[in-house]
């Protein structure tokens, strides 16, 4: 650097003037958050070490780990447990298979339909845009065994019938679908505009090296793409824990607890049982495990960006 | 773009000031921190005429007879022109919100639950042992609602279970009459079956539904054993009712299920209506208050009321009387809270105003309800042809208490998904009914630590 | 050589097409529901006939849920909240990527880690502590919480694609003698309109959808929401299936609008910016 000013301005004292100014615009939003989403959350934590219904005349009743205690004896625990697993992992790994395989297939220039991508692109970004509450409901009519789209969608091609919501393995398959169809929208976006980043020159240097388009596909734009992977994966997963509405109100939880997410218990014990105490256990159970596996996530998916 | 940002900014931060101070003025007449001032400004000194402006919000969980309460609303603000009353949204778990911050709506709709019990504790409940309406009510009734001698409120009607018919189907397959015993009833879902049609629904959805088809088998064997529905009631509530203690009912409620039809345990009740309107299936088992509902389904499908057939379950053996069960529905509660005279005194009014006969037979009509209130005349209740019929036998039918009133919400959504398996064909009932069993006495236990 | 170009194109076409229609299945069948009765619904699920055609439910369901105020009060709550954190997590992003300090890596990391939170645990804690502040009931309730629970996603966006502007822009503005916020506020702030309108886009659609913060918070009669008016038709004993679905398609066109406007900025500009974590 040449310029004195631009020297002079490297002192110390400019830097924690900087800093201090950094910080005076970033404690708004550290306000916001301690203050509705981090005190909260202590509170659940401490809930989760007493006893307490809810009531605001009814004082909580400390207990220390019993509520963690008895988790392992809630009813359907370790159904609960597993298909909260199956579920995120399979909605993850669906969710961003598909999404990249249609990025992929809607960003080949040579058909030279731009118009129709565009609305192909807003297309599928329409099941993101309608209303949880009314997407359930639609999910549940169309799963019908007697009546439902789907089945009368089968029953046209010859084929039998689905019971979609009541057979062990397929009603999860029913939810997973469902929540894959919600998710894939967003990643389609975040991909497509990763694609638009990747310079054609690697292509067309490839092309003259005389590689194939099915090595160009590999070995250029998926390593390449290695970003947005990452964010699709940790967002999908994340939005994949913490489903609520949608797997609820298609199956609620049945058949036994085999479609049951931990969200879905924690909403049974805090709102309809009145233990706030194992419902607290159970959030701050869950908050644990996200917790986990964004971390084991993050440095498999780091470690793969970084070498590329 | 920036200029057009900010611009956005500025005209929300605007209508979000504007829509607050708005809110505000409502927010002081509700809150409940003691923020009186405006409502203790009433003297002893004003005039006849001149009253407190009262909003009063009026809550009913899951409600269905929107235009009727919006019409009896409008009326009572008619003859009550200083009193605004507002009809609340359902809201998912609303109670438990009400709990936790004692922000209770002045009307609301309750069963005698444990959240019940928890707002009585609080005191978010009125008594309402003294309103006029609790003159018209038996007592058996005003004990059934009263909890540490709060008397929460009137309940709206009397649920009883029934078992609907599509006659048309039956007839086809050779049955002119509804089956009368467990074996008529057995054979009548076989001869059903055979014409290529499903013989039996529920609504595997909803508890109260999905519970009520194993506790009618269950009343047939166990409840002539415990005499009387209090004896039935107590077990069940201290946790020594064995319900694997009567092989007979378990083995019925297996024989049942294999004709229950597939997609069952899903169904809400209005899918159950729309199952019997697509003329399908023959039998549904259902709470009277979704008659209105399923007999008209049936007259859509059959086209003819005639062919609506309703008896109260059959699943009793040869030469017995056939049970029922029994609840008192909801009750219509009053908010506990003190908001100052005049608010309390408009919502006292209110409350009376809707079991007046002539207004509460607005609900009645549109929701068919069997009324527990004895100062109705016949030409003002208005109920379907084939419970009208049923109405009589009632009282006379050995009955249990239906399930909601003594269960515990930990053992009610255990049992329904073990009950649920069971109609779908994913497990036996021996199974199932060994679950309640361990989950009763677990819970109970649970309960005494 | 030519046919056998010409095949695999048609093919991924051909897979295009059909999961496209495959996605927009459902979609398909809520819009032409909401514009049957009841007994058509039921019957015949995919057919649409002009006999069939009905605004019906349009017009009950505008009726009956308050549609006007609802919409107001949702794009009031949708609007602050979106302002607030577009704004907060823009200058939060700013800061974390631009000036070097441990505090703020801290802080990132922070922030960034409280994503895995779910809100349905959380939810009684916050009603009680809004009871407390006394904002029960209140619009300002649902606008800070939802502000707040999209700030770490919204700093998440921000923070990545601040980094990958170059460090010459920042020095120029120094040159010039504008402050850390100046900076912040004038330069690198414009260049970010693409992020903005994807952040917009992503919360805007979770606030204007939500139904669980509207309907804990907000007291249904005095300040209706989009989301819980909807619920309305799902009754205990009846669910106006039709009427729900025209109201739906209602709720939804406004944001589709605003889907569709905002699209062309953020694909076009985000490869610009590049995607980089």
């Amino acid at each position: 650097m040449t310029l004195t000013r631009t020297n002079r301005k490297n002192t110390r004292s400019y830097m924690k003037r900087r800093i201090r100014h950094g910080s005076l615009m970033l404690l708004p939003t550290m306000i916001f958050v301690v203050a509705f989403v981090v005190i909260p959350l202590i509170y659940v934590g401490i809930i989760s070490f007493c006893k307490w219904n809810g009531s605001r005349t009814v004082k909580m009743k400390f207990v220390g780990l019993q509520n963690y205690m008895r988790l392992g004896n809630v009813v359907g625990f370790r159904d609960m447990l597993i298909f909260t697993f199956v579920f995120a992992i399979a909605v993850t790994v669906l969710t961003v298979l598909v999404s990249l395989v249609m990025a992929l297939a809607l960003d080949i220039p040579s058909y030279g339909r731009y118009v129709n991508r565009s609305f192909l692109r807003a297309c599928w970004y329409i099941p993101a845009l309608i209303g949880g509450v009314a997407v359930g409901v639609v999910w549940r009519i169309m799963y019908n065994y007697n009546n439902g789209v789907i089945n009368s969608i089968l029953d046209m091609m010859g084929l039998a019938k689905v019971n979609w919501l009541e057979t062990y393995g397929v009603t999860g398959i029913a939810v997973i679908i469902a929540q894959v169809w919600v998710q894939v929208g967003m990643c389609i976006i975040i991909f497509l505009a990763g694609l638009q980043s990747i310079p054609l020159e690697l292509y067309e240097s490839a092309t003259i090296d005389g590689a194939s388009k099915l090595q160009q596909r590999l070995k250029i734009t998926i390593p390449l793409l290695a970003p947005s992977i990452t964010i699709n994966f940790v967002t999908t997963s994340i939005a994949a824990f913490k489903a609520y509405e949608l797997p609820y109100t298609i199956s609620k939880g049945l058949p036994g607890y085999s479609t049951h997410l931990v969200t879905q218990m924690i909403y049974h014990y805090s709102f309809e049982a009145l233990d706030y105490g194992t419902g607290a256990a159970l959030s701050i159970l869950l908050v644990i495990l996200i917790a986990a596996i964004q971390l084991i996530q993050l440095i498999i998916l780091r470690r793969r960006e970084d070498i590329y | 773009m920036k200029k057009a940002l900010a611009l956005l900014l500025t005209i929300c931060m605007l209508g979000a000031l504007g829509g607050c101070s708005k809110q505000s003025d409502n927010g002081n007449e509700k809150s409940v921190e003691g923020n009186a001032e405006g409502n203790t400004g009433e003297t002893t000194e004003e005039k006849q005429e001149e009253h407190e402006e009262v909003t009063l919000y009026v809550y009913m969980q899951d409600i269905d007879a929107i235009d009727a309460w919006n019409e009896l609303l409008a009326n009572f603000m008619e003859e009550y022109p200083w009193i605004t009353c507002e009809l609340m949204d359902s809201q998912e778990k609303y109670y438990t919100t009400v709990l936790a911050t004692g922000d209770m709506p002045d009307i609301a709709n309750l069963s005698l639950s444990s959240e019940a019990r928890a707002m009585v504790d609080a005191g978010l409940i009125a008594d309402t042992s003294k309103t006029e309406v609790c003159q018209h009510v038996s007592q058996d009734y005003l004990d059934s609602v009263t909890y540490e001698g709060v008397c929460i409120g009137v309940p709206q009607g009397v649920a009883f279970s029934v078992m609907f018919y599509n006659m048309k189907i039956l007839q086809e397959a050779g049955w002119d009459k509804v089956p009368s015993n467990r074996d008529e009833f057995l054979q009548c879902c076989k001869d059903v079956k055979a014409k290529g049609y499903d013989a039996l629904t529920l609504a595997g959805d909803k508890t109260t539904c999905c519970w009520m088809l194993w506790e009618c088998i269950l009343a047939t064997e166990a409840g002539a054993a415990y005499g009387s529905t209090s004896a039935f009631d107590e077990a069940f509530k201290d946790g020594t009712l064995e319900f694997a203690g009567y092989p007979e009912a378990t083995r019925l409620l297996d024989e049942v299920s294999a004709y229950i039809m597939p997609g069952t345990t899903a169904y809400t009740e209005d899918d159950v209506a729309s199952a019997m309107a697509s003329g399908n299936v023959a039998m549904c088992i259902a709470g009277n208050w979704s008659a209105g509902n399923i007999c008209g389904a049936i007259e859509t499908v059959t086209g003819d009321a005639a062919y609506v057939g309703a008896s109260l379950p059959p699943f009793q053996k040869e030469g017995e009387a056939s049970w029922t069960t029994v609840a008192p529905e909801s009750s219509l509660v009053m908010s506990g809270v003190d908001q100052g005279e005049a608010h309390n005194e408009a919502r006292l009014q209110l409350y009376e105003y809707i079991w007046e006969p002539e207004n509460y037979k607005l609900l009645q009509n549109a929701r068919g309800i069997v009324p527990v209130i004895d100062n109705m005349t016949s030409d003002q209740i208005v109920l379907d042809a084939a419970i009208a019929a049923l109405v009589d036998e009632v009282p006379s039918a050995p009955s249990i208490s239906m399930g909601f009133n003594c269960w515990t919400a930990e053992f009610r959504s255990i049992a329904c998904t073990a009950l649920n398996d069971v109609y779908a064909g994913n497990s036996t009932a021996e199974a199932a009914v060994n679950t309640m069993q361990t989950t009763l006495q677990q819970s109970y236990l649970n309960m005494e630590e | 050589m030519k046919r056998k170009k010409k095949v695999v194109p048609l093919l991924m076409e051909g897979l295009i097409l059909f999961i496209t229609i495959a996605i927009l299945l459902p979609v398909f069948y809520f819009v032409i529901s909401a514009f049957k009765s009841r007994e058509d619904i039921l019957f015949y699920p995919l057919k649409m006939t002009v006999e069939m055609f009905t605004f019906d439910n349009f017009i009950i369901a505008f009726s009956k849920m308050k549609y006007f105020a609802s919409v107001k009060n949702t794009a009031i709550i949708t609007g602050v909240s979106l302002a607030f954190t577009v704004g907060l997590s823009s200058m939060a992003g700013f800061v974390i990527a631009r000036v070097q300090a441990r505090r703020f890596q801290i802080s990132y990391s922070f922030l960034v880690a409280l994503m895995v939170i779910p809100f349905i645990g959380c939810v009684i804690p916050l009603v009680i502590i809004m009871n407390r502040i006394g904002l029960y009931n209140h619009l300002w309730a649902c606008i800070l919480i939802q502000s707040s629970w999209n700030l770490p996603f919204a700093t998440f966006l921000y923070t990545g694609f601040m980094k990958s502007l170059p460090g010459e822009l920042e020095e120029a503005a120094m040159i010039d003698g504008c402050s850390l916020f100046k900076t912040y506020l004038r330069v690198f702030l414009p260049l970010q309109a693409p992020v903005t309108a994807t952040c917009c886009i992503r919360c805007g659609i979770g606030v204007w959808n939500d139904y669980l913060v509207s309907s804990s918070f907000l007291n249904s009669a005095k300040s209706p929401t989009l989301m819980v008016s909807v619920k309305k038709f799902f009754g205990q004993y009846v669910n106006e299936y039709g009427q729900s679905f025209a109201a739906v398609v209602m709720c939804s066109i406004p944001i589709f609008l605003v889907f569709i406007f905002l699209q062309k900025y953020f694909i076009k500009g985000m490869a610009a910016g590049a995607v980089k974590g």
